[in-house]
């Protein structure tokens, strides 16, 4: 099975009277009509398909009985072939997106086609908003199989789970989790469900999972065996309690994969601080009242330390950039000596306060405010992997969550200063790096 | 004209208590890490110690808690630090230098299952041993166990009092039902609690001996800053605070060290005893259980069982008198506990044969209830 292209809403940015991409599909259609609506596209989510999203297993499909629907092998469009198509009406009933249509005069069923691979809605639409995506390059990185089983203990709307599991899709079967107290250990190990990951998991303690690591790592040394070996660890754990441990296996170029999901907090134990909270954050040991007003200073800036350490892979991902985070882990795997380690912001619904359907665009203003900007550090040169043409002001991504909501404009500007600061020293580093690669070529 | 009694009735959570406790004994310094069952202590002090005008600090790890209390401590501060076991096992290495520095502190350790990560969110007396034995080496330590919601408020201000008197650590342990547990509790504004502040020299810095075996064993303390210039340190030291490895010189201090927390036990060892002058049958308990083996004596007399409760609050120094004194007067003790028998085997050490000593032991994570103490009594009695 191969996950198909199609067409998806990629920023929240169209008016309601707009109707571009709904004209520019009538176009196209000619007396059929479009198949894609402006009112819902302009209400859609995110990242939401907004036509039809070509299922790998079509029910339309499915249910014709005469063979007029085929799925393409290549790109995963599905084709209604209107010679055979009996206006049986079945597949309209059978689509559960309501994305199969039916023309009564001309008594057949149409649907998107995407246009040949390259979609009118798309190029139609003033604003960007929407996006021709290929499923080959992200299906490219995945397994088949599923290890994580259903019914987890995770919050509603954790991109925390979504990581893990997209992250074991990559990895494969020939892996070993670490971890420690803290919420994805009650994903991992099904605590209480026994609904967790089909994967051998350690659940080590606060202070000695890359400890651990590195024990089960030099002995597969010793006996040659290989095997993906990857911690997946909260910020609390990392940037506070095992920082030394981290740095010194760092030191030692030990073979791991870190992966740090930072959700800013100690969510498990309910939204306390940690060295990764952001300025201005309130949490329940960085109250806000006459004397304090939430966290009253920067965050730790774990990658960049990681980078100072100078190990094999550092970079930086995001829930909203699933590609993005495909390739990078791809490339840590791939890193025959010494450690990689990825930092992913996973918005917590629980800890920060904002609707459990929106962790994904809170993810995606993060990198769109050059909050949490990505990049990604091998061979000395650090490069940012993705730039936003136009940064939104962290007022944009603060007005979502509430764990901000008292910051008056000062305080706002304040957390603003900080950030510029650091993307502007990202900057830096990457331009000072770039010479370093135009020397060296 | 008689002044109003300011007085406070608040439904407190253990945790809770304990703070009100700690700010009313001059608590004025906190560093922690969050950890379930302890986390509401660091969360209120978050936000009460800024309002006046101490200081509240959360730190990257336990390690790191306890040295910033110690530090806070040697510069005069009343420190405190709460967690629960696995933050308490961190945390050993740094209270034995506590221990030899002689620096006054409070832990506050909210029991959980153990061993390891354990049972996050359910009860254990298990870190009774721990509590005496943890960090290494012949020490004293002084360990007190509330059971009711008032007491932890008590305890609290007593345990910062024997810290600051005998300038030693001193742990309070709170089971998870005790400290997440709400009940009344009335707090009198002018009540007249007794708040023991550590001794200070009088004498000139240049008099000044840190570490004087005075008959009291507890030398004057003071402040890092103030003018008195000593070293703290880990090693075994002399009288001024220098390393030794004289046997003339370790010998006293060890022994001081013992004797400042031995020849005070009358005031350390809190207890009580619930009708045990006439009991037959008495349960020794502590923290949560004992609110459970009072209920169990109770429904016991209402069935013509003579059942008194022995209700230990001091855990550490252990409470030889008051045991010997039940086992003398009981024909049957019964020691029930959350773990597989911590206290029970100090019991039946103690015991010269005057009672039978039996055991409950539970340790699935649920507290013991009185029916059960009482099958327990009918199995033996």
């Amino acid at each position: 099975m191969k996950l198909s292209n199609f067409v998806r809403k990629i920023r929240d940015v169209c008016p309601p009277d707009c109707s571009a991409c709904e004209k520019a599909c009538a176009e196209k259609m000619g007396n059929l009509g479009p198949v894609i609506n402006a009112g819902q596209v302009h209400k859609a989510g995110v990242y939401k398909a907004i036509t039809c999203v070509q299922c790998g297993n079509p029910a339309c499909k499915d249910v014709c009985p005469n063979d007029a629907i085929v799925k393409d092998e290549e790109s995963g469009v599905v084709r209604v072939i209107q010679e055979n198509c009996i206006g049986c009406e079945a597949c309209t009933e059978a689509c559960p997106y309501q994305n199969m249509f039916f023309d009564s005069n001309a008594k057949v069923a149409f649907k998107c086609d995407l246009c040949g691979g390259a979609p009118e809605c798309v190029s139609a639409c003033p604003y960007g908003a929407l996006e021709y995506f290929r499923g080959g390059t992200i299906r490219g990185y995945l397994n088949d199989e599923e290890y994580l089983s259903p019914g987890t203990r995770a919050c509603a709307g954790c991109p925390g789970e979504l990581i893990y599991r997209f992250s074991q899709r990559i990895l494969g079967s020939n892996t070993v989790f670490f971890g420690c107290p803290g919420c994805m250990t009650i994903l991992m190990t099904g605590h209480e469900t026994m609904a967790g990951s089909r994967l051998p998991y350690v659940s080590c303690l606060f202070t000695n999972v890359i400890s651990t690591m590195t024990g089960t790592s030099r002995y597969y040394r010793h006996i040659g065996k290989e095997a993906n070996l990857v911690a997946y660890v909260g910020d609390g754990c990392l940037s506070d309690i095992e920082f030394q441990a981290l740095s010194a296996a760092a030191m030692r170029r030990e073979k791991l994969i870190v992966l740090c999901y930072d959700n800013e907090g100690y969510q498990n134990t309910g939204n306390q601080m940690s060295s990764t909270t952001a300025f201005g954050s309130l949490t329940t040991t960085s109250p806000v009242g006459k004397e304090l007003r939430g966290k009253d200073r920067d965050s730790k800036y774990m990658p960049l330390i990681m980078v100072a350490h100078d190990i094999s892979y550092v970079a930086t991902a995001s829930p909203a950039y699933l590609e993005d985070y495909a390739r990078k882990l791809t490339k840590a795997m791939n890193v025959k000596d010494g450690m990689s380690y990825i930092h992913i912001l996973t918005p917590c619904p629980t800890g920060w306060g904002f609707p459990i359907d929106k962790s994904i665009d809170v993810g995606k203003l993060a990198v769109e405010t050059n909050y949490f900007p990505l990049w990604e550090y091998e061979d000395g040169i650090l490069r940012l992997t993705y730039k936003s043409d136009k940064p939104q002001p962290i007022s944009a991504y603060t007005k979502l969550i509430s764990r901000y909501r008292h910051m008056n404009e000062d305080e706002l500007q304040q957390l603003q200063r900080l950030v510029d600061k650091r993307f502007n020293k990202l900057g830096l580093y990457s331009q000072s790096f770039r010479q370093k690669e135009a020397l060296r070529t | 004209m008689k002044k109003k009694v300011q007085k406070r009735e608040l439904l407190l959570q253990g945790n809770e208590a304990v703070v009100e406790g700690a700010l009313k004994a001059g608590c004025n310094f906190f560093a922690g890490y969050p950890i379930t069952p302890a986390t509401e202590i660091s969360e209120i002090l978050s936000v009460r110690l800024p309002q006046l005008d101490g200081t509240f600090i959360q730190m990257e790890d336990e390690i790191a808690s306890i040295g910033a209390v110690i530090g806070a401590s040697l510069a005069g501060a009343k420190a405190m630090t709460a967690t629960s076991g696995p933050g308490f096992s961190l945390m050993q290495e740094n209270i034995g230098f506590a221990v030899i520095a002689e620096v006054p502190c409070v832990i506050v350790n909210a029991m959980r299952g153990g061993p390891s990560t354990g049972l996050p969110t359910m009860p254990s007396q298990s870190d009774v041993m721990q509590a005496r034995w943890g960090t290494h080496g012949d020490h004293p330590i002084i360990a007190l166990c509330p059971s009711t919601i008032r007491e932890c408020y008590d305890l609290t201000i007593k345990a910062f009092n024997y810290s600051e008197k005998f300038r030693v650590p001193v742990l309070l342990l709170v089971d998870e039902v005790v400290a997440h547990m709400r009940e009344k509790i009335t707090i009198y504004e002018d009540e007249d609690v007794e708040i023991f502040n550590r001794v200070k020299p009088t004498v000139p810095p240049e008099w000044y001996i840190p570490f004087e075996d005075t008959p009291k064993g507890v030398p004057a303390m003071a402040n890092f800053g103030d003018g008195y210039r000593y070293h703290v340190t880990g090693l075994t030291h002399d009288i001024r605070g220098f390393p030794t490895s004289r046997p003339d010189e370790i010998d006293p201090f060890i022994r001081r060290l013992f004797r400042k927390v031995s020849q005070n036990f009358a005031d350390i060892q809190i207890g009580e005893f619930y009708q045990t002058d006439d009991a037959d049958i008495t349960i020794i308990a502590y923290g949560c259980v004992a609110r459970s083996a009072r209920r169990a004596a109770a429904d016991g007399r209402e069935r013509g069982l003579k059942v008194g409760v022995l209700k230990m609050n001091t855990i550490w120094p252990f409470m030889r008198a008051s045991v010997e004194k039940v086992l003398r007067t009981s024909k049957v003790v019964i020691v029930p506990e959350m773990n597989m028998g911590q206290i029970s085997r100090e019991v039946k050490r103690v015991n010269k044969g005057d009672a039978k000593v039996f055991t409950i032991n539970k340790v699935d994570g649920k507290i013991i209830t009185p029916q059960e103490i009482l099958s327990r009594i009918k199995e033996v009695y």
